[in-house]
């Protein structure tokens, strides 16, 4: 089980740490000609999410190049903590410095070893939200299959069918495991000019692989349901990737922003009378926060970005953020086996802890006799 | 051959196009279409969608006419009237019809005449219950 929740602390800490890189890259980038590209940023997002999903994958390369160029370096963040302890960069006892080291060990075997009472509700607990969590996304997909069923197949063009539906308010793009579907509801043959718009904007989620990253991260969600990163994280995708799909729909400028604007406030009020029902809707904002997201996907509509060659910046900015998550990635992992510093902290540590006896029994022996005899703390 | 997806109700857009259908007796798209107001402005392609889900639907039968196919309702306007109150009375009025002429002798304005009208219907029905010889 130890490996297991090494692991699962390893992806949330990674989680964590390349969502701050993100933030910080997204800081960097409002104050650019880009702020208003969403396209470039949702890109990004996309880039920094596949990277952190690669992590385990970098972090190794890391280390073994490491490993490769300066031999005998430190890679993880132990490893390194320890040499500059040993260097003499940090001033504390060594017990105290091997009890901070050996925090998350203790912790991960206090746990697995149920030593301690709250342990046991704690799994508990979470394995109830997950479970609750996948049955909600199975009842999701059975629901948009449900959906999928009762409609009507209207047009097939390559891979993609185009459905009507009698049970939705609400236009949404969905897959399957061969084909993906725009799904429209009836009513919306009646009105050519929203009827233009919305395949449009359909047709742009499912060029840019809306749907697939959508069905991502919503099975992740059951396993990293309590990390901040991830929920932040999915909120700037699920904003990010409905005001680039507007702006590339605009780009093509076969609608103008006056038409879109309008169809997108039709269906934000059909959305909040109708039944939630897709994972990737037209409007994907969340029923209680519309109208903050709403204004800004409006005032976007009329602001299209004058910045276009943004593929080698982009390409250079995920190279980046790769180095940087990598580089995370390779020494946030726990340490492999005893290393010479390693051996040499514990040995110190025998040492104190020797003298500390010592010193209560009253012989003033010392320690460093003792060198050979002092069996090694772990 | 396609699936039939037998339905109970029409949409506000099928409800329109059955209305046509219903007093053309039976016909084509182009038919349906050119009864439609102006202002509708649909495509034929619509159109043709629209009468193509009420055939799967089961509300009309269609039959080929050359290269034209022409749609027959196969449910009566009355048969549909009686489906659309019974799921009204049956979703909004708890499965009481009393509720639900309450509520339309309450508030639909009616006049004079029209209650008179409504109070000769009940008395007829009354009087065919009474007159039935099962009773």
């Amino acid at each position: 089980m130890t490996p297991a929740i090494d692991l699962f602390i390893d992806a949330n800490i990674l989680l964590l740490l390349a969502f701050c890189l993100w933030r910080v890259a997204q800081f960097f980038l409002q104050r650019t000609a880009l702020r208003h590209d969403h396209g470039f940023q949702a890109g990004l997002l996309k880039t920094v999410l596949l990277i952190t999903l690669l992590s385990p994958i970098l972090g190794l390369g890391f280390t073994s190049l490491g490993n490769y160029l300066v031999p005998d370096t430190p890679t993880t963040l132990s490893d390194i903590a320890v040499a500059a302890y040993l260097g003499g960069s940090i001033a504390m006892p060594a017990v105290d410095f091997e009890a901070l080291l050996n925090t998350r060990r203790t912790f991960v075997e206090t746990f697995s070893a149920g030593k301690v009472s709250w342990a046991a509700p704690l799994l508990a607990g979470f394995a109830v939200v997950s479970v609750a969590l996948t049955l909600r996304l199975l009842r999701s997909a059975l629901c948009v299959r449900r959906t999928l069923a009762d409609s009507y197949l209207w047009r097939r063009t390559g891979r993609v069918d185009i459905r009507l539906s009698d049970r939705i308010t609400v236009p949404f793009a969905a897959r399957g495991l061969r084909r993906r579907h725009v799904v429209l509801p009836t009513c919306l043959l009646t009105r050519p000019r929203d009827l233009r718009v919305v395949l449009a904007h359909e047709f742009q989620h499912l060029r840019a692989g809306d749907v697939e990253w959508e069905l991502a991260l919503e099975a992740l969600r059951p396993l990293v349901f309590w990390n901040p990163a991830f929920i932040l994280w999915k909120r700037a995708f699920e904003k990010l990737r409905e005001l680039s799909c507007d702006q590339r729909v605009l780009a093509s400028r076969c609608i103008t922003p006056h038409e879109y604007a309008a169809c997108l406030l039709t269906f934000c009020a059909r959305r909040r009378t109708g039944p939630a029902l897709a994972r990737v809707a037209f409007v994907s904002v969340a029923p209680n926060t519309p109208k903050r997201v709403l204004e800004h996907r409006i005032l976007s509509l009329y602001r299209l970005p004058s910045f276009r060659h943004t593929r080698p910046m982009l390409a250079a900015l995920a190279l980046v953020l790769a180095l940087g998550i990598g580089s995370i990635a390779a020494t946030v992992r726990a340490p492999g086996d005893w290393s010479q510093d390693r051996l040499m902290l514990s040995t110190i540590v025998n040492l104190e802890r020797l003298d500390a006896i010592t010193r209560q029994q009253g012989r003033a022996t010392p320690a460093s006799g003792l060198l050979g005899v002092a069996p090694m703390s772990r | 051959m396609r699936k039939k997806k037998p339905a109970h109700l029409l949409t506000d857009v099928e409800l329109e196009f059955m209305t046509e259908l219903w007093v053309l007796g039976e016909g084509g798209v182009r038919d349906v279409l050119d009864r439609l107001p102006p202002e509708r402005n649909l495509a034929y392609t619509s159109g043709a969608t629209i009468l193509r889900i009420l055939d799967d639907k089961g509300f009309v039968s269609s039959r080929k006419e050359g290269k034209t196919l022409i749609y027959t309702p196969v449910l009566e306007k009355d048969a549909y009237q009686t489906r659309s109150l019974q799921n009204l009375s049956r979703t909004l009025f708890d499965d009481t019809p009393a509720s639900l002429v309450a509520r339309l002798v309450d508030d639909a304005g009616l006049s004079a005449s029209d209650l008179e009208d409504i109070r000769a219907l009940v008395e007829r029905r009354l009087q065919d219950d009474g007159d039935d010889p099962r009773d």
